[in-house]
């Protein structure tokens, strides 16, 4: 394992350190870890491309040292599909948020899948807005309290990494940010799949999220009461499992956060069905020339 | 099996083709290699035909996206990968590009968005055309910022203006309007086609400074421009881009009032410096005119047609046609205030351009309006009573 | 084992002592220039190299180090 200050030096912008993020976010250990697995697999820094949309998470392609294109608020995998299309030799990370992926950007996620466009989606989910203050996003568990949900959220919650396997992505990955090498290696799955690979990872907010006294707590909390997914948790569309919703709305519940490979299959990629594509259309080019 | 070259795939040289046929076939010959769109009437068919063409040329790719936020995105995402892009839509979806309009603004990102305007608001009248986006054009995105708009009145000037929107694209690394209506859009015209080699293409500036010194919004190294040189994903040279304001290293700097201003006013400058060059305009029969007829795009064929009806029954008129909507040409309309008496300002909406011939005749002359909408083309009979009649429009829509 | 840790980057988060399996870190009641608690090792030298705290670290700022004897 690489040490940290010579993996700091090789990938990171040292001019901006130290990071924006607030003591404890999930985003700067998010950041480790796919220092980590990029470097593990030797990909070389000219050929990666990362794209982020708002918030906190898509901050980080600031700091790393590659191209990188900080987009607006969603739209992030729709960029990432022009650049990946047109030079499909470039390794094309997307660094997303719960609130940019699931809410305005839910239709261009789902879409891509569907295209099975050969990026990685690294989706920093701590479950609200955190940039904004810390307002409910689709992905809040039902019955929490947050700026916009003052009489508790009754609002069911996305499972983001359910609904990308149901759209057919060929790499769905749903770990925490305490599950370190569960989490490098499974960025460096995804990087390796040809085709669309989604890693959730379960984060928090330190500052706006109120559920925890401190991140340690959290870090704790994330370490103890999580369950590996497997064909019993299939049917649960929440991100969590509960044994009863109604207890979301009278007790301080919390639920068991579902974590593993959810999906790993190969389909042919975007581009290697565009490349078929190319010659069936210079065929009929060609045959209509001749006659 | 080998792609064919651009020129065997545009045969023969003379067509009978749609407005839209034209402006596909300028942008395959100006090198557009990626195209992303969304189907709206009275721009389908241009995806249709990139759809159509694009796979058969070498590294020519097109999608069909999921709505037309996305299109702009992919476009502009494309477009850093030295790849000249464009996207083709009408009112409802050059609304919802409105947003990534500012971002490929603030990253000076190259790019060709062609709006064919359909009459409008909201859904409107999709078949009818219509001069409703003007103003949009310009100010449709928040913020301070600057575009190019360009607006052909034929089929074969749409070939040739949409080849200069790519030029111009790329030479003031801004995103650039190309207007059309739905008149021209689906009207046959004669089409004469150039062969590759007849067309200029001008490159990006490149990027010719060391690595360790190179920095992206760094202006005035390789030639002395306001426009930075520009890289593209994939080489040794590492971009990074951001919606947010930024300084000439492209580090987010939200805090400097001074850096907000330089990197914004710079985004005028690069364009307002080169007036000169990006300006076009047709002016006929002005010497010595009383009255000029000013008007754009479908609206000043019938006006043209007006113009010279009214000469032969002795009227002092004559003929401004901008091409160029934006940057906008005020120091002529200024020059031409102090000369005449009366400006006529024909358009297909409730005045746009008639406001800004106002501001800048700056009350030297008289300045009047002919509007028609719903998809009525102002005929030449309308302009001519309009020519000789000395009574100004009295409603004003502001 | 030596823990190194970077005094400019830490945030005092206390991760890397919550995740110790070895107790091996504490608070060490000295603030950074920014303001922020750092973290010390204490005098058992139980150190494993299991590098847990240098995974964790939401600003790389941890180096573990094995020191030769």
């Amino acid at each position: 394992m690489k040490s940290s200050s010579e993996l700091r030096k090789k990938y990171l912008r040292e001019d901006l350190m130290p990071t924006m993020f607030c003591p404890g976010c999930g985003n700067g250990q998010v950041l480790n870890y796919t220092i980590r697995a990029i470097d593990d697999l030797n990909i070389p820094q000219e050929k990666l491309v990362f794209v982020s949309g708002i918030g906190c998470s898509s901050r980080l392609p600031a700091y790393i040292e590659a191209d990188g294109i900080h987009t607006t608020h969603g739209r992030a995998i729709a960029f990432a599909t022009g650049i990946k299309v047109t030079n499909p030799d470039l390794k094309v990370i997307v660094f997303t948020g719960d609130g940019d992926l699931a809410a305005i950007g839910l239709n261009h996620f789902l879409q891509a899948v569907r295209r099975n466009i050969d990026i990685t989606v690294i989706c920093i989910n701590n479950e609200t807005y955190g940039m904004t203050g810390g307002q409910l996003s689709p992905t809040t568990p039902v019955g929490y309290t947050t700026t916009t949900s003052l009489y508790k959220n009754i609002e069911f919650a996305f499972n983001l990494s359910f609904l990308a396997k149901a759209a057919g992505a060929i790499y769905v990955a749903r770990w925490t940010t305490a599950h370190s090498t569960q989490t490098i290696n499974s960025i460096k799955k995804g990087l390796q799949k040809r085709g669309f690979s989604f890693i959730e990872i379960i984060s928090m907010c330190p500052v706006n999220k109120k559920q925890f006294k401190d991140p340690t707590e959290n870090l704790r909390f994330f370490l103890d009461n999580t369950i590996k997914y497997s064909k019993k948790v299939l049917d649960e569309t929440s991100a969590r499992v509960f044994n009863d919703y109604n207890e979301c709305f009278t007790a301080d519940y919390t639920g068991k956060i579902i974590i593993g490979e959810i999906t790993d299959i190969d389909k042919p990629s975007f581009h290697d069905l565009y490349h078929n594509l190319k010659e069936r259309s210079l065929n009929e080019f060609w045959n209509t020339k001749g006659e | 099996m080998k792609a064919p070259s651009i020129d065997e795939i545009l045969e023969p040289k003379l067509q009978f083709v749609t407005g839209n046929e034209a402006i596909v076939y300028g942008a395959l010959l100006a090198n557009c290699r990626f195209f992303a769109g969304y189907p709206i009437t009275p721009a389908t068919e241009i995806l249709e035909l990139m759809m159509k063409y694009l796979p058969i040329l070498e590294d020519g790719y097109c999608i069909q996206m999921e709505d037309e936020i996305s299109s702009l995105a992919a476009i502009i995402g494309a477009s850093w990968n030295n790849y000249r892009t464009m996207t083709a839509t009408s009112g409802p979806g050059f609304s919802l590009m409105q947003e990534n309009i500012g971002y490929a603004c603030m990253t000076e990102t190259p790019c060709v968005i062609a709006d064919i305007q359909r009459s409008g608001p909201s859904t409107g009248q999709p078949t009818k055309a219509a001069q409703g986006d003007i103003m949009q054009a310009r100010w449709g995105t928040h913020g301070d910022h600057y575009i190019i708009a360009l607006y052909p009145n034929s089929v074969q000037e749409n070939l040739w203006l949409t080849i200069r929107a790519f030029n111009l694209a790329d030479k003031y690394r801004v995103p650039v309007i190309l207007l059309s209506d739905a008149a021209i859009a689906h009207t046959r015209e004669r089409l004469k086609i150039p062969f590759q080699k007849e067309i200029d293409i001008i490159k990006r500036v490149p990027v010719t400074i060391d690595k360790e010194n190179y920095h992206p919004f760094r202006t005035g190294y390789t030639l002395p421009t306001k426009v930075p040189e520009m890289d593209k994903f994939g080489d040794k040279y590492l971009t990074y881009l951001t919606g947010l304001t930024h300084d000439w290293k492209a580090y987010p700097s939200t805090e400097n009032a001074e850096i907000h201003e330089q990197l914004v006013k710079r985004f005028y400058e690069k364009i307002a410096d080169n007036r000169e060059d990006i300006i076009i305009y047709e002016a006929k029969y002005i010497d010595e005119s009383d009255i000029i007829v000013i008007s754009y795009g479908i609206s000043s064929r019938t006006a043209l047609m007006a113009v010279e009806k009214a000469r032969t029954k002795g009227y002092s008129v004559g003929y401004l046609r901008l091409i160029t909507i934006w940057p906008f040409p005020h120091d002529v309309v200024y020059e031409l205030s102090q000369e005449i008496k009366r400006f006529i300002v024909v358009e297909m909406n409730l005045g746009q351009i008639y406001h800004k011939i106002k501001e800048h005749a700056r009350g030297n002359c008289e300045v009047d309006r002919l509007n028609s909408i719903g998809g009525n083309i102002p005929s030449p009979k309308s302009i001519l009573n309009k020519i000789k009649s000395a009574r100004l429009s009295d409603e004003i829509f502001e | 084992m030596t823990i190194i840790i970077n005094e400019d980057l830490c945030k005092g988060c206390g991760y890397c002592i919550e995740i110790c399996p070895v107790n091996y870190l504490r608070d060490s009641k000295k603030i950074n220039k920014k303001g922020y608690k750092l973290p010390e090792t204490n005098e058992s030298n139980s150190c494993t190299l299991c590098k847990r705290c240098e995974l964790l670290c939401p600003e790389m700022a941890i180096d573990v180090v094995k020191e030769e004897a």
